[in-house]
């Protein structure tokens, strides 16, 4: 897998945004192949374990959480949860995600839980593939909560989960379900859904955070 | 005069229309251009606010990684025709997303550097204007968008500003035209009615026109009053002119002298009456150059010689010429002529006067004939005088041989050596009276010499002291007689102021005519420490019968000396003293050692 958003540091780049004369270009070209020279078998071993989907999910994971507008009743903690229900794919990239950062003041953390009921004061959760059995179960339980579900689990926002990862061309997307976000009583903001493959259901008087 | 008329009219409407279309020209550019200066802002802000909508809409995009929506945001671009390009770009500067106004017409744009501070950055290059701004959500960059437009909308705005300006200009000239035809009509009609009486003046040369007052109390009627005076004037002045010329005419006619005028060319366009009665001769013949016919062609050449080197100097114009008179006969005229100049100092014109002197010349030349007589009188009288007394002496002789025979032969001895003496004389005497007519060389100092024998019993008679101081070798060319009665003429008149016991200094040197010609010549002076001359008399010695001998001289001595140097070509001066115990008169005579011939 390739990823485009991932940071790379092309000699190309460098040289072309460096508009000097061309003698600077041609010292810049050099450094350049002697760069390429020395980066490259760390990039091909890099190469093997980069491609890491869970690693972009697990980025789109906290900015959902910056499109999505809580309801201010709901949880008061001056945490900001991130949780994972069943067998973690993360790894630690969650972990090096939420490390430092914060929501509308709110410190991030990444937990990991065993149970919906212990899932309830987080603000994201992601449920993982193992837990595709207990779906229903699961959204069932978290009805009347105010936790945003999120999971890669096939037709997870046609039973009821909110957002769902899917991959198109190589790409990590993801569809949204309105109405069960709706229920729960979080807004969504029109950016989000902007860049949704697919919007299932409608925004019942859903007041965008932006 | 109508091309006078147009030129006042027109300056008029030029300068109305020079200053209303300077001053709306420089009103519309002033305007225009804080227009542009406002519209560039609105440009720069406008561009930036639409940046910022793009950047906004973009948020999700840039953070979920979706360049088709970002495309679809930029795509909105379309309503803005001068957007030519637009990108998105990752914080670390790659192109995410990007939009063309005609379609991928060129690659995206990489992404100039932007100072840590800024989050915005725009420029005008090359056409075009640039702007790249931040894309920040939630206080965190997560981009970058950067709008190229083209500055068509300010270079089409600049176009009807043209066109705008144009057309206001163009039609508040002509307006300020039709304005101005009117209002210069106050300001040109009094002035230009001035300007046909002025020409009127000019063309007829009638100076009874006056001009027509406006009835205002401007500058204009000022102008019309002052014209009307000067033509008062003018008039006074040309009747007072006529007058003058009439007098003028009177007295040219008057005089005994022909008169004539000529231009400062040469060119004789006036005689008197005089010039065609003497001359007989008409004024088409005179006019210009026509006094010529009367002429001698012997002296012709001469006078145009000097007549046209003094039209060249503006020197004054002095020479005796002979002028053929109405009977064919010619009489010598004395020819005066002075430039007239003007304030600057240049020769306008020539006024010329001829005297008749031939009269004058010929009692000169009797008067001549008769002072030589007289000094030929004197002469006989002092020869006479110089033989009485060794005659005398031989006759006591002669009488002493006869009473003592016995001494015969010393009493003749001493008559054969006064026989010598007289001799001597008339041989001297003979001098004067060979009147050589060509020139011979003459030894000055033994001229000098026998000169002072013919008057060694006055010398002795007045125990006066002769002291020569000649140089060696001293000759001129001349004519001995004349020269002759010039030292003789001197050297008497030194014995006659002097008196008993007096001395006389004869110098003779060589030396240069003191004319300036720088001429070799030879000097010879005449000094005796006598009375001297008084200063009254000194300036009169030369003219004709002027002496203070009443009962000796003729008073030519010294006007014959004069003449006789002069025919030699020399310079006879004087310098005297009458203080009294160092009284003194020297003259000094010059004479050219050859004579110029011509």
């Amino acid at each position: 897998m390739h990823f485009r958003d991932l940071p790379r540091c092309s000699p190309r780049s460098l040289a072309i945004r460096r508009r000097s004369s061309r003698v600077w270009r041609r010292a810049i070209c050099l450094a350049g192949i002697l760069t390429a020279c020395l980066y490259l078998p760390y990039r091909l071993a890099a190469q093997k374990n980069k491609p890491q989907e869970y690693e972009v999910k697990a980025t789109y994971l906290y900015n959902f959480g910056r499109f999505v507008e809580w309801p201010a009743s709901g949880n008061t903690s001056d945490k900001f949860a991130i949780c994972v229900l069943g067998q973690d794919p993360f790894g630690s990239y969650l972990d090096a995600v939420v490390a430092g950062e914060a929501i509308n003041n709110r410190k991030l953390i990444a937990r990991r839980v065993a149970t919906a009921r212990d899932a309830i004061p987080c603000q994201i959760l992601f449920i993982s593939d193992s837990e595709s059995a207990h779906l229903k179960e699961i959204l069932a339980a978290l009805e009347k909560t105010t936790v945003l579900t999120v999971s890669d689990v096939p037709n997870f926002t046609v039973v009821g989960g909110m957002i769902q990862f899917v991959v198109v061309d190589q790409r990590v997307r993801f569809s949204v379900n309105l109405t069960a976000a709706g229920k729960a009583g979080l807004a969504l903001s029109s950016q989000l859904l902007k860049v949704a493959v697919e919007v299932r259901g409608e925004a019942s008087k859903v007041n965008g955070p932006q | 005069m109508s091309a006078l008329r147009n030129s006042l009219s027109r300056k008029l409407t030029v300068m109305n229309m020079l200053v209303s279309g300077g001053a709306l020209l420089l009103a519309s550019l002033a305007f225009f251009a804080y227009d542009l200066i406002t519209f560039r802002s609105n440009l720069i802000n406008s561009t930036s606010v639409q940046a910022r909508i793009i950047g906004t809409n973009a948020v999700s995009t840039l953070i979920f990684n979706d360049p088709p929506s970002a495309e679809k945001t930029l795509s909105a671009l379309r309503a803005s025709r001068h957007i030519v390009y637009a990108g998105i770009y990752t914080p670390d500067g790659q192109f995410f997303s990007g939009y063309w106004r005609q379609q991928e017409t060129f690659p995206p744009v990489s992404l100039p550097a932007l100072s840590p501070q800024e989050t915005e950055h725009y420029w005008f290059q090359d056409h075009q204007f640039a702007l790249v701004q931040i894309i920040a959500f939630q206080n965190k960059p997560v981009g970058f968008v950067y709008i190229t437009s083209d500055l068509e909308a300010i270079y089409s705005r600049l176009r009807s500003y043209a066109i705008i300006l144009l057309v206001i200009v163009g039609a508040s000239l002509t307006a300020a035209l039709a304005l101005s035809r009117v209002a210069q009509r106050a300001v040109s009609q009094p002035i230009l009615r001035l300007a046909d009486t002025a020409a009127l003046v000019s063309r007829e040369r009638d100076y009874s026109v006056r001009a027509t007052a406006t009835g205002d109390q401007d500058e204009v009627a000022l102008l019309v009053d002052a014209f009307n005076e000067m033509l008062v004037e003018i008039q006074k002045r040309d009747s007072a002119l006529q007058e003058s010329e009439q007098q003028f005419r009177s007295l040219a006619d008057s005089i005994p002298q022909l008169a004539w005028m000529a231009e400062a060319t040469g060119d004789l366009f006036w005689y008197n009456h005089r010039w065609y009665e003497f001359t007989g001769t008409t004024p088409e013949q005179m006019a210009g150059w026509g006094w010529q016919a009367v002429h001698d062609p012997i002296t012709l050449p001469e006078v145009l010689i000097k007549w046209r080197a003094s039209l060249a100097t503006g020197e004054p114009f002095e020479m005796i010429f002979p002028l053929r008179g109405a009977n064919g006969e010619f009489r010598d005229f004395l020819t005066l002529a002075m430039p007239v100049r003007d304030a600057q100092g240049q020769v306008v014109r020539w006024f010329g006067t001829n005297t008749d002197i031939t009269e004058q010349r010929r009692s000169a030349e009797a008067l001549r004939q008769t002072e030589k007589l007289a000094a030929t009188g004197r002469l006989a009288a002092s020869i006479a005088h110089e033989i009485n007394n060794p005659l005398e002496a031989v006759i006591n002789l002669v009488y002493l041989a006869r009473m003592q025979p016995a001494n015969v032969a010393k009493y003749l001895t001493l008559a054969d050596q006064e026989l010598d003496r007289i001799a001597q004389i008339t041989k001297n005497t003979l001098g004067f009276y060979r009147d050589s007519t060509s020139r011979t060389d003459i030894n000055i100092s033994q001229l000098l010499q026998e000169v002072l024998a013919l008057y060694n019993g006055k010398l002795l008679f007045k125990r006066i002291t002769v002291r020569p101081e000649y140089a060696q070798g001293l000759h001129i060319s001349g004519f001995p007689g004349e020269i002759r009665q010039i030292f003789a003429n001197l050297i008497a008149n030194a014995i006659e102021a002097l008196p008993t016991n007096g001395l006389i200094t004869i110098r003779a040197a060589r030396s240069w005519l003191p004319d300036g010609s720088h001429r070799r010549a030879i000097r010879i002076t005449f000094f005796d420490n006598g009375t001297g001359i008084a200063p009254e008399h000194r300036r009169r010695i030369f003219e004709p019968f002027y002496t203070t001998k009443k009962d000796v001289g003729t008073g030519l001595g010294l006007w014959l000396t004069l003449s006789l140097v002069a025919k030699h070509q020399g310079v006879l001066r004087m310098r005297s003293n009458i203080r009294p115990g160092n009284s003194w008169t020297i003259f000094s005579l010059y004479l050219p050692e050859a004579p110029i011939t011509n």
